[in-house]
C-alpha cells in the first residue's frame, strides 16, 4: 500500500524532492534523532558504560527523582533562574530597542548599535571569567562600592548563598538581552510611521502611544523571542557552570548542571540521560507553545 | 583487441603498485609503533623539559613514537572516560591517584600487576608506596613523580611582621597568619579555596593534610570517618581561622589556582598546596621570596602524598609499548631527571636527585621522615565525595552550621555514596 502510494506520488512528483532532503534528514538523523533515542534508551538500565552488564530497570530512574531532594531544588532553582532571566531579558531588550529606535545622529546610532550587542558576541567562557573577576570580593566593583561607603567588607557575590542566584540572573540578563533587543528593534522599523502620527493627532502622550500602538505591534515578535529565549534560558549550562558551578552548596544548581554532575562527577549515566530526557520533555512542551505560535492562521 | 590489452596492463600495473604499498606500509609500521600519551604535566614542567625527555626516549626506543597529547588538567579525568567509552583513549594515561577507584570501576585502566612482576628495567619495591595501593586486587597505576603537600609562604611578608620562623603548629599558623592580615592594604595570612567550579577539590587540599596532622584519616573499613573527633576538631580549626579574619575572603568561590596565584601575587602570606606548584610559583612571580615548609601539626608531623601517576589505557592497542615507556620512565636514571625538569621528587625513591633548591630539600625530607598519606587511591567515588563535602564546608563557612554538624552531615551523606557505589 504504502510502496503503490510511493510509487504514485513518485510518478506525479518525481523522486527527486527527497535526494533534496535526503542529505538534512541523514545529518539530522545522525546528529539529533540518534543521540536522542541514546539518551531515552540509556536512561531505562541502571547505568551504561562503566558497567560491564547493564540491567533494564524500565522507568525506576525517572521515580527516582521524585523522591531526590536535589533534584527538585535544581529544578526550582531553573524555573527561578528562566522566569527571572527571560522577564528582565524582554524588559531590558524591549527599553533598549525603543531607545535605539529614536532618531539620531546616524554614528551614535550604530556606536550604540554596536556596544549594546557586545555581551551577545561574547562566549559564556569570557563572559564568566569577566564577571568572575568584576565580582571577585577583592575586585573592581567591591573596590567601587567600598569607596562610595556603600560597603563595610567585600562581598561574596557568586559565593554568598543569597546573592549567588540574583548575581547570576544578572549577569544571564546582561549577556542575553541583546537578542530581544534586536528582533524588537526590527520589529519596531517594520511599524509604519503613520499610526504614530495618527495617535498623535488623537492626543496620545508617549507611554500610551507605547502601550496602545507599539507593544500591540510587537506581539506577534515578543511572543516568539519570549518562547526562543524561554526554551534556550531553561536548559543554559555553560554560563551557570563557568560562573558558580552550581554552588554555593546547591544555591544555583540547575538542572543542566546536575545533569552533568550525575554524569561527570559519579559516573551515573544512566541517571543523567533520565534527567536529560526530563530537560528534553520540558523543552518539548516549550518548543509545541512556540511551533503552535508560529503556524499561519 | 588493444583495447583489451591496455585495460589488463592497467589492472595489472594498479595491483602491482597497491601490493607495494601495502607491504611498504606494513614494513614501515612494523618497524615503528605509534602511541599516544594521554597528560598534563608538560605544561607544569621546566621549558622543553618534556621535549628533552621524550627525546631520549626515541633514541634508546626507536621502534616506538610517543605521540604527547596535553590536556588541561581540570578536564583530563573527563577525557579519559569520554575517550574510554569511544574506545579512543590514549595508551599511557597521565593519572592522579583520586581517580584510581573511579576508573578501575568504570573499566578504564589496565591492571597492572603482571606487568610490574615481569619488569626488567625497574624494582617495583623501590616505588613511593604510598601511591600503590591495591584496588580490586590489583595495582592499576604507578608514581612516574611522588611529593607531599606542604607548606607555601612569602618569606618577605614573614619578616614584615617579625616572623623569624615559619608556623609549626596550628596555634603559630592562626597566630602567624593574623600578624600578616592587613585588610586595608588587601594583604591576607591565608587562603582557603572551597569553589564549586570544577574540580571543587578544595577539602583535599586545605582540609585533608591538617586533617592527617591531627592523626585523623577520612574513611575507616571503606566507610566514612567524618564524625571522627579528629576531622571536627580540624573543621574547628580551619572555622576559628576563617573567623578571625585571617583568611582572604571569597574562599566559598576560590579555586585552588586563584589561592596560588594570590599568594604569588603577594596577596595572600601562606597557602597550602602540593609541591608541584612551586614551579607554578618560581614562573608567576620570580621575585617572591619563596620558602616551603611543613603543615603544621596538631599531633604529628604528616602529609598528604600525591603524584603524577601513570597507568595504561584498558582499550590501548599497544599495551606492551605502552608499558615500555612507562618502565623507562620509571628507571632510575630517567625518573630522577625526570622529577628536577618538574621540580618534584621520584616517584622511584632509587633515583637520585641532585636538589639544590632548599624548598625541594625540604619536601624530600619530608616524604623520607615525616607520615605521608594516601586515602583517595581506594576512596570510591572520591571526586564525588570531596564535592560533597564542599558542600558542606561551604554552609559552615557562611555560618550555616557549625563543624560538629557538618561533620555529621557531610557523614551521613559519604555513607550514603558509598552505599550507593556498591
Amino acid at each position: 500500500m504504502v510502496l503503490r502510494k510511493f510509487a504514485t506520488m513518485s510518478k506525479s512528483r518525481g523522486i527527486a524532492p527527497y535526494f533534496y532532503i535526503g542529505p538534512v534528514m541523514a545529518i539530522l538523523t545522525i546528529l539529533m534523532i540518534y543521540p536522542m533515542c541514546m539518551i531515552i534508551k540509556l536512561a531505562l538500565y541502571n547505568n551504561y558504560y562503566v558497567v560491564s552488564k547493564p540491567v533494564w530497570v524500565g522507568l525506576k530512574n525517572f521515580i527516582d527523582f521524585s523522591r531526590n531532594e536535589i533534584f527538585w531544588v535544581s529544578l526550582k532553582n531553573t524555573v527561578i533562574f528562566t522566569v527571572f532571566s527571560v522577564f528582565f531579558h524582554m524588559i531590558v531588550g524591549i527599553a533598549f530597542a525603543v531607545l535605539l529606535n529614536q532618531p539620531l545622529n546616524e554614528i551614535a546610532l550604530t556606536f550604540f548599535r554596536s556596544i549594546l550587542i557586545l555581551p551577545w558576541i561574547f562566549t559564556a567562557a569570557i563572559v564568566a571569567i569577566n564577571w568572575q573577576l568584576l565580582l571577585d570580593p577583592l575586585g573592581i566593583i567591591n573596590f567601587i562600592l567600598g569607596k562610595l561607603g556603600m560597603l563595610t567588607s567585600p562581598v561574596e557575590w557568586f559565593g554568598d548563598y543569597f546573592l549567588a542566584m540574583p548575581t547570576l540572573i544578572f549577569v544571564s540578563i546582561w549577556r542575553g538581552y541583546p537578542f530581544v533587543m534586536i528582533s524588537i528593534l526590527a520589529g519596531l522599523q517594520g511599524i509604519p510611521i503613520n499610526t504614530y502620527e495618527a495617535a498623535k493627532i488623537d492626543g496620545a502622550d508617549a507611554w500610551q502611544i507605547f502601550c496602545y500602538v507599539t507593544l500591540p505591534q510587537l506581539k506577534p515578535i515578543l511572543l516568539s523571542v519570549g518562547l526562543l529565549d524561554t526554551i534556550w534560558t531553561f536548559r543554559l549550562f555553560p554560563l551557570i557552570w563557568l560562573t558558580t558551578g552550581g554552588g554555593p552548596g546547591r544555591a544555583t544548581e540547575v538542572l543542566s548542571t546536575y545533569t552533568y554532575k550525575l554524569a561527570f562527577v559519579r559516573f551515573e549515566f544512566s541517571k543523567a540521560s533520565a534527567l536529560g530526557t526530563i530537560i528534553l520533555i520540558f523543552v518539548m512542551v516549550f518548543t509545541f507553545f512556540y511551533l503552535k505560535h508560529q503556524k499561519p492562521v | 583487441m588493444n583495447f583489451k590489452r591496455i585495460c589488463i596492463f592497467i589492472l595489472l600495473t594498479t595491483m602491482v603498485i597497491s601490493l607495494g604499498l601495502f607491504v611498504g606500509g606494513q614494513a614501515a609500521t612494523g618497524q615503528k609503533t605509534t602511541i599516544e600519551w594521554m597528560q598534563w604535566y608538560a605544561p607544569h614542567m621546566k621549558k622543553g623539559g618534556m621535549d628533552r625527555i621524550l627525546d631520549s626516549f626515541h633514541v634508546e626506543h626507536p621502534e616506538i613514537q610517543v605521540e604527547l597529547v596535553t590536556i588541561p588538567f581540570g578536564k583530563m579525568r573527563e577525557q579519559i572516560l569520554t575517550s574510554t567509552i569511544v574506545g579512543k583513549a590514549g595508551d599511557v594515561l597521565g593519572l592522579n591517584p583520586p581517580w584510581n577507584a573511579g576508573f578501575v570501576d568504570a573499566n578504564a585502566l589496565e591492571p597492572l600487576g603482571s606487568y610490574l612482576s615481569s619488569a626488567r628495567e625497574i624494582n617495583p619495591e623501590d616505588l613511593a608506596h604510598a601511591v600503590i595501593q591495591e584496588y580490586k586486587g590489583q595495582v592499576w597505576m604507578v608514581p612516574l613523580t611522588a611529593f607531599p603537600f606542604v607548606m607555601f609562604g612569602n618569606k618577605d611578608r614573614m619578616r614584615e611582621a617579625g616572623i623569624g620562623t615559619p608556623p609549626s603548629t596550628w596555634e603559630e599558623l592562626k597566630e602567624v597568619a593574623l600578624k600578616m592580615t592587613i585588610p586595608e592594604k588587601g594583604q591576607y595570612g591565608y587562603a582557603i579555596g572551597m569553589s564549586s567550579l570544577p574540580p571543587s577539590n578544595g577539602p583535599i587540599i586545605d582540609v585533608y593534610p591538617m586533617l592527617y596532622t591531627a592523626g585523623g584519616r577520612t574513611v575507616k573499613n571503606e566507610m566514612s570517618n567524618l564524625d571522627s573527633p579528629e576531622v571536627v576538631e580540624t573543621l574547628k580549626f580551619l572555622k576559628g581561622l576563617n573567623d578571625s579574619g585571617a583568611v582572604a575572603p571569597g574562599l566559598n568561590t576560590m579555586l585552588q589556582t586563584q589561592k596560588v596565584e594570590r599568594f604569588s601575587a603577594g596577596e595572600v602570606a601562606i597557602i597550602l598546596n602540593n609541591q608541584a606548584n612551586i614551579e607554578t610559583v618560581y614562573l608567576r612571580n620570580p621575585d617572591l621570596n619563596l620558602v616551603v615548609f611543613p603543615v603544621p601539626k596538631k599531633k604529628k608531623w604528616a602529609y598528604r602524598m600525591h603524584g603524577w601517576m601513570l597507568g595504561i589505557s584498558s582499550k590501548s592497542k599497544h599495551k606492551k609499548e605502552a608499558w615500555t615507556l612507562i618502565e623507562w620512565l620509571l628507571t632510575p636514571q630517567v625518573n630522577g631527571p625526570f622529577s628536577e625538569l618538574s621540580r618534584q621528587l621520584p616517584g622511584n625513591l632509587a633515583a637520585s636527585l641532585d636538589i639544590t633548591d632548599p624548598n625541594i630539600a625540604i619536601c624530600e625530607y619530608m616524604l623520607l621522615s615525616h607520615e605521608g598519606v594516601e586515602e583517595l587511591m581506594l576512596t570510591k567515588q572520591a571526586p564525588a565525595s570531596w564535592r560533597i563535602f564542599v558542600e558542606e564546608l561551604q554552609k559552615m563557612f557562611a555560618d550555616k552550621q557549625d563543624p560538629v554538624t557538618t561533620a555529621k552531615n557531610a557523614h551521613k551523606r559519604w555513607n550514603e555514596l558509598f552505599a550507593t557505589a556498591e
